[in-house]
């Protein structure tokens, strides 16, 4: 289905620029790529058939060329340029109303921030559930965000701006069953006059969706996969991040490690197979093993022929997408030394270890 | 040839009974500027002063990309903070309950023709305590063509069963003028409310019933 994605960019901390940063932060380049490259890459991702409206701000948009910018990032981007003084998100949003197609699908998202993850199955499962809205949520209990509150069966009751009703925060992510449902409920919020600080949300919008018996529905994302910039220091602490996620002192990789001596260390096998991905090769001294099922069954037969097991990490080391573990194993009061080089997926499950070790003779 | 006599006055209302412009003004604007626009008082003379709402949001189309789509949404906005405007700032004026009074005491029959909606004259006349002293009112929904077309002019003439040389309109822009003008009927031209008075109308028609 051909899916409406408005991001409304219109917001006036969008632009801010500073002595550091001279132009404003979606310009801003991590890692050879644009921020701006990033936070469109997920909805670029979902399908090419997609009608993509960029709500731009026209001062900024030819003070900072964003309109060439963005149609070079993908020519399925559209223009709509609009006044940078509207009251908020919401009345930017219907601006563009000629853009859309009031009878499919509409996603309101933003470009101040990236969603780290695969949208298709989320899209999807607002799509099958047939509910009249959506939204990405997280865990979150600080003030600046837009919150929602949950009933049992998911679906949200209330939606507020900048104030924590529950824990669960909006990731900057809305969806609306026909771009209309979202256009005439944004005219209930501004003829209720429900403003925040002076500004109509896209949030209230949801609230005008309940009112009239419509179902929201609330779909949990976690909460690393969600950067948002409203400031530099946000800025600074993603870029941190993709430097912590993307290079040789990987965080994960080094949890996925420690958690997987553990697992051995507890000779449960369900633990351990857990690691494995589907095509896992185990290499050791005595064999080579190709497959997750037949590795399985041979730590099984290694743990069924022991009385005790001990797996101890003496040291961990990681480099990009491998892990070293120094260890010491001790099968029934036998002493062997040895390490294994995993080399990771992008899931964090194993693609193949190489084991080396040698028996330790106590003398 | 038999004298002219004068039996009925019909006032247009805003600028004449009510001095609404201010409020139509900004509540236009506040409607306006949910879009980030705005119509300065600059352009408002130059330009939109004495045109629809209509007009002047087709003008802001072309001039603002202000979506067609949305036309009616903001108009209905307006309409919602000019009533607004209206229960709060609407006061009854001494000078036109006097003058109405009077002209109805001696005999005249008075009546409202205006551009505004239906709903607008009601609460205004309602809050400026003059609808006791009215016949009738019409509003834009009353006609098919709004002034400066003379429809409005010539369905409240038949209403009243006179014929154009026997009503005196009292009108103060442009449009109003051109529709009363076309109407056949004695046009009274006033530069804003103050000038709508008792003395004034009845000099008026002296003049006109003198002169004849």
């Amino acid at each position: 289905m051909k899916l409406n994605i408005l991001i409304p960019m219109a917001g006036n901390s969008t632009y801010k620029t500073s002595e550091v940063h001279s132009f404003p932060k979606m310009l801003s380049e991590i890692n050879g790529k644009l921020l701006i490259e990033r936070s469109a890459s997920p909805f670029l991702e979902l399908s090419d058939e997609n009608n993509i409206i960029a709500v731009l701000p026209k001062k900024q948009m030819v003070d900072f060329n964003l309109d060439k910018v963005l149609k070079l990032i993908s020519s399925s981007i559209s223009i709509c340029s609009i006044s940078d003084k509207t009251q908020g998100a919401a009345c930017s949003a219907l601006l563009a109303i000629e853009h859309l197609d009031l009878d499919t699908p509409l996603i309101i998202s933003s470009f101040d921030q990236i969603l780290d993850l695969d949208l298709s199955p989320l899209v999807n499962q607002f799509i099958e559930q047939d509910v009249d809205a959506g939204v990405l949520t997280f865990e979150a209990v600080h003030p600046k965000w837009s919150f929602v509150k949950v009933n049992e069966h998911s679906y949200v009751t209330q939606a507020a701006e900048k104030s924590p009703i529950s824990k669960t925060a909006i990731a900057g992510f809305y969806y609306f069953k026909k771009a209309s449902v979202f256009v005439e409920s944004t005219k209930h919020m501004i003829r209720n006059n429900v403003m925040h600080e002076n500004l109509f949300y896209i949030s209230h919008t949801l609230n005008e969706v309940i009112l009239r018996g419509g179902k929201v529905l609330s779909l949990p994302i976690p909460k690393d996969k969600y950067f948002h910039f409203h400031d530099d220091h946000a800025l600074d602490l993603y870029e941190e991040h993709f430097n912590l996620t993307h290079s040789s002192t990987n965080p994960t990789i080094l949890t996925r490690t420690e958690a997987y001596v553990k697992a051995f260390d507890s000779k449960s096998i369900s633990a351990v197979a857990d690691f494995f991905s589907p095509n896992f090769t185990l290499t050791d001294p005595a064999t080579s093993i190709s497959g997750k099922d037949k590795v399985i069954d041979y730590i099984q037969s290694i743990f069924e022929s022991t009385e005790s097991i001990r797996f101890v990490s003496k040291k961990i080391m990681v480099d990009s997408n491998n892990s070293v573990i120094e260890f010491e194993l001790i099968l029934d009061g036998k002493v062997l030394l040895g390490t294994d080089i995993i080399k990771w997926d992008n899931e964090n499950k194993m693609i193949s270890m190489n084991a080396y070790l040698y028996e330790c003779n106590n003398g | 040839m038999s004298k002219t006599v004068i039996k009925a006055v019909i006032f247009d209302m805003d600028g004449v009974l009510i001095d609404a412009k201010d409020w139509h003004y900004d509540a236009l604007n506040k409607a306006l500027i949910k879009f980030g626009m705005e119509i300065s008082r600059l352009d408002h003379l130059t330009t939109y002063d004495g045109l629809s709402t209509g007009q002047k949001l087709k003008i802001l189309s072309k001039v603002n990309n202000l979506p067609e789509s949305l036309h009616s949404f903001i108009n209905e906005l307006k309409q919602q903070y000019t009533m607004d405007i209206v229960y709060q700032s609407c006061k009854p004026m001494f000078q036109h309950q006097y003058a109405l009074g009077q002209l109805k005491s001696e005999g005249y029959k008075l009546a409202v023709a205006s551009n505004s909606i239906r709903n607008s004259v009601s609460v205004m006349m309602d809050k400026s305590k003059l609808i006791d002293y009215l016949e009738f009112y019409l509003s834009n929904q009353d006609v098919s063509k709004a002034k400066p077309d003379p429809e409005i002019y010539n369905a409240a003439i038949s209403k009243l069963g006179l014929l154009p040389n026997e009503c005196v309109i009292v009108e103060d822009n442009e449009n109003g003028l051109k529709a009363a003008r076309a109407s056949g009927a004695y046009v009274l031209k006033v530069e804003t409310v103050n000038d709508v008075t008792y003395d004034n109308i009845k000099n008026f028609i002296k003049e006109i019933e003198s002169e004849a």
